[in-house]
């Protein structure tokens, strides 16, 4: 069965906020309560994924970001944005999983409106200088994650 | 004296009156205007809903922050600008009249300008076959089906003009849209002052580019894309606006060759898809199997309410009626 979470643009139209375009900051409150911006991460490449506890897709996807952020290649940081969920199904989700990456809320939306988010799983890769310079839109595999990354960390 | 009192009195009501009109008025005023800029919005994770009539929450949040940059003094054009930044001018449910969307406006035009232009070919050639052939039977044979192929062409062309405008919600420049924000958009002279302080900014020589073709100086607009894309040799939109020029231009062939790179890296592009259609449409004539196959895949990934949806069938259909005429009319003649 296929689920869908998402309306895809139609082609022929741009897609904010895209590539090579500056990440939108952003200052939220972790799951343990502690405030974290992508300021935070200044000099390192980063991935934000935004994901949910009841979306499949990202159920499927977040063993690869777990094993990702625990070899950490390159200084790289993993950060977790919610999406729709509750403070309490999300921790359950952490549990299960094993996620060793700060996983933010974000109870008024403003980051998924800033980052222009129109579904989930969408992860954005973010270089050394703040620059978004990949953008999935979906689940994703591993050879996604390895492409993705060459543009934020190098080979 | 009492005179006095009652100017006054009257002075002061009416004072504490407009104060009191202004005092109400105000929020709902903002918030008729919110309304109007949430309508105008498409809501990101429904299919074809705006944000006004949708109850999802990314919707819901997204009336929130409309409403508080309404509170915020922010103009109409600033807040939708401030969607279309993060989303992409996708976001807009009436799409600018700048920019890569351009292709939305002028596609009918260039439809229509194709359409004509295969008509006078058609028409041409039949008075040239009948002037040839010398033989009322051949003339009847050959002009027959031409001209019946001709007025079924000339009826999709007569039928385009009509429904596209209306149903793209087209309107004239500077005109408000129905319910919405009147939309202000950058003037050329705006543009190339920004390119002129960015020259490697695609996407504004593509605005540019978009601009000048609505101007109508298609080699300054061919200009402007062909810089776009040596800043941006991926980009498909400028390819896109090259490709209409050509068209425009008579080109089709060199159309189609950019047309097939967009599709070469894109295949579900239906822009792309229906763009090269028509310049196959007119090189080779609709019973083409590369238009036939065009048309098809554009059935397949067009958006279910994509208004060349009804287009793409007529021709279909048109040149399913035309096989079939020719066929049974003359079997076994070369196709015209």
């Amino acid at each position: 069965m296929t689920v869908t979470f998402r309306v895809t643009p139609p082609s022929g139209m741009d897609r904010g906020p895209g590539v090579d375009r500056p990440a939108a900051s952003f200052d939220l409150q972790t799951l343990d309560g502690r405030r974290l911006g992508l300021g935070n991460y200044a000099g390192r490449p980063v991935i934000v994924n935004f994901w949910a506890s009841w979306c499949p897709p990202c159920r499927e996807e977040a063993p690869l970001l777990v094993q990702l952020a625990r070899r950490a290649p390159q200084g790289l940081a993993v950060v977790g944005i919610l999406y729709q969920d509750t403070a309490e199904n999300a921790q359950r989700f952490v549990d299960e999983f094993g996620v060793p990456y700060a996983t933010l809320l974000d109870p008024q939306g403003t980051a998924a409106i800033d980052y222009g988010l129109t579904g989930i799983p969408e992860t954005f890769f973010i270089d050394r200088t703040g620059m978004i310079r990949a953008h999935q839109v979906g689940v994703l595999s591993q050879a996604d994650i390895d492409a993705k990354l060459r543009t934020i960390a190098g080979p | 004296m009492r005179a006095a009192i009652l100017l006054a009195l009257a002075g002061s009501a009416l004072v504490i009156a407009a104060a009191v009109l202004l005092a109400s008025s105000r929020p709902r005023d903002l918030s008729a205007r919110a309304r109007a800029i949430e309508s105008t919005l498409r809501c990101p994770t429904c299919q074809a809903t705006s944000v006004a009539d949708s109850p999802a929450q990314a919707a819901r949040q997204i009336r929130q922050v409309v409403e508080q940059q309404v509170r915020d003094g922010r103009t109409d054009e600033q807040i939708r600008g401030f969607f279309a930044d993060r989303y992409g001018t996708w976001i807009l449910l009436d799409p600018p009249t700048t920019g890569p969307d351009i292709v939305v406006w002028i596609l009918p035009a260039v439809v229509v300008v194709g359409g004509v232009i295969v008509l006078v070919r058609h028409a041409r050639h039949a008075r040239q076959a009948n002037h040839d052939s010398g033989t009322a039977d051949l003339a009847t044979r050959q002009g027959g089906p031409r001209l019946a192929e001709s007025a079924v062409f000339g009826a999709m062309v007569l039928a385009l003009l009509a429904p596209i405008p209306a149903a793209l919600g087209l309107r004239p420049a500077g005109a408000p849209a129905s319910g919405g924000a009147p939309s202000t958009t950058p003037t050329i002279a705006q543009l190339e002052a920004w390119v002129a302080a960015d020259p490697s900014d695609a996407r504004i020589l593509t605005q540019l580019g978009d601009a000048l073709l609505g101007a109508g100086d298609l080699p300054e607009a061919a200009s402007r894309y062909r810089a776009a894309l040596t800043v941006d040799p991926a980009a498909d939109a400028p390819k896109l606006g090259l490709a209409a020029i050509l068209i425009e231009s008579g080109r089709p062939d060199v159309a189609v060759t950019l047309l097939d790179g967009i599709l070469g890296t894109n295949g579900a592009s239906a822009d792309a898809l229906f763009m090269r259609m028509v310049a196959n449409q007119q090189l080779f004539g609709r019973a083409d199997a590369r238009v036939r196959a065009d048309a098809a895949r554009f059935l397949e990934v067009a958006a279910g309410d994509d208004v060349r949806r009804t287009t793409v069938e007529s021709l279909l259909a048109a040149s399913d009626a035309n096989q079939s005429s020719a066929a049974s009319a003359s079997p076994g003649s070369p196709a015209p």
